[in-house]
């Protein structure tokens, strides 16, 4: 029941990264004199739209949703092999877990950096005539809980730790000696002399 | 029935997990001393006087006085700051290992991989910023290339997964000691003791 529910909470964190990556990160809305402009950036584009309502869409030079994918298709990855753990040997379903720790570890260390860009970017300024509003973006608040459900995933299909438990065979096998048939020297000599 | 305690394993293994915690600590050392290297670097030659734009995990910084408002707040060094704290512990925990109650095992192992993960995900990040930056064509006045800092950062990560990798307790490695033998203890008499009887029929006393 664990382990499922750790796979299911590893593939919603994949679906989330897929979601918050196509998501605007942040967005600077620039009111001045009346007039409206906003600019929106995700992973992969910027977006910039005018007081006039057109929408212009640009690529971004910078891909920071590479590592964030990356990280989604192991998370899938890995809550296969998971699932599938039982049927499969066991330093591969090992790796699976370890993976599993590496993908979510990845999704965080990205999201972080993508964060701290984020954080360096939203920012309330006041303009002349204006104001200039930069806030956040449902983009960034997915990835922040796809990285969540992600390391809950990952630290749910881990094996909880048991103590190893030894049993001894039954008391009836004891009485066998190391040669397999009983030998007594000092009784077998006085009955093996000649009377 | 009777409980074994858990123990460290054959030799390999043992040389192993040492190694995984020494690539740890090395891979959480080479991330500190790479958040203080410059990972850009741009040099600008436009009036015959060379100027240098460097950019660090902090910020920037220029050779001349210069104010850079828009881009210099950006705090890339913190996540890889505490991956690099998180890797310190996982190494002292992976070394420590033996004399660690059981429990501790598994959140080592998770945490030395995790920390190395969360480490090459900034970096990788911080990368892609890199990458497009130093991609620029070079001229005769501007030349840009990726600093010491974005190498020593890559090997680190590379270092540290390494570590994490080795810390972890595949099987095929016993992991369990030998339970100590209980019952009923048989000792076997030295051959002198044993009555001459080389037919085995017992007649050897006519």
């Amino acid at each position: 029941m664990r382990r499922v529910v750790g796979v299911t909470a590893l593939l919603a964190g994949a679906v989330l990264t897929a979601a918050g990556s196509s998501r605007p990160l942040y967005e600077t809305t620039r009111i001045d004199s009346g007039y409206r402009s906003a600019y929106r950036v995700t992973l992969w584009a910027s977006e910039y739209t005018t007081p006039d309502g057109v929408t212009a869409t640009e690529d971004a030079k910078v891909l920071f949703g590479v590592p964030v994918v990356v990280a989604a298709a192991l998370l899938v990855l890995t809550a296969v092999l998971v699932l599938a753990s039982a049927r499969l040997p066991a330093r591969v379903a090992l790796a699976a877990r370890v993976g599993s720790v590496a993908a979510a570890g990845l999704l965080v260390g990205a999201v972080w950096s993508v964060g701290q860009n984020v954080l360096a970017s939203t920012e309330t300024s006041d303009l002349v005539g204006g104001k200039l509003v930069a806030t956040a973006g449902s983009g960034m608040w997915l990835l922040v809980v796809a990285a969540v459900v992600a390391v809950a995933g990952c630290l749910l299909v881990q094996r909880r730790p048991e103590e190893p438990v030894y049993q001894l065979p039954d008391d009836d096998d004891t009485d066998t000696p190391p040669m397999g048939i009983p030998i007594h020297p000092s009784v077998s000599t006085e009955e093996s002399s000649p009377g | 029935m009777e409980r074994a305690s858990v123990d460290e394993g054959p030799r390999p293994g043992r040389v192993r997990r040492v190694v995984g915690g020494i690539a740890l600590g090395a891979g959480a050392a080479l991330a500190a001393v790479g958040a203080t290297l410059p990972v850009f670097v741009q040099v600008l030659s436009f009036t015959g006087d060379q100027e240098t734009f460097t950019m660090t995990l902090w910020g920037f910084e220029s050779s001349v006085d210069v104010q850079i408002d828009d881009v210099g707040g950006v705090r890339y060094g913190v996540p890889v700051v505490v991956a690099a704290v998180l890797l310190a512990v996982s190494a002292v925990l992976v070394l420590a290992a033996p004399r660690l109650p059981a429990r501790f095992a598994g959140p080592t192992s998770v945490a030395a991989i995790g920390s190395a993960a969360v480490l090459t995900g900034s970096v990788w990040t911080v990368g892609q910023l890199v990458l497009v930056a130093s991609s620029r064509e070079d001229t005769t006045a501007v030349t840009s290339s990726a600093g010491s800092g974005m190498a020593t950062l890559v090997v680190a990560c590379v270092v540290a997964l390494a570590g994490g990798v080795l810390a972890q307790h595949w099987p095929g490695q016993a992991s369990v000691a030998r339970p100590e033998p209980t019952g009923v203890v048989v000792y076997r008499l030295p051959d002198e003791d044993l009555p001459e009887d080389p037919e085995g029929t017992g007649g050897g006393g006519s």
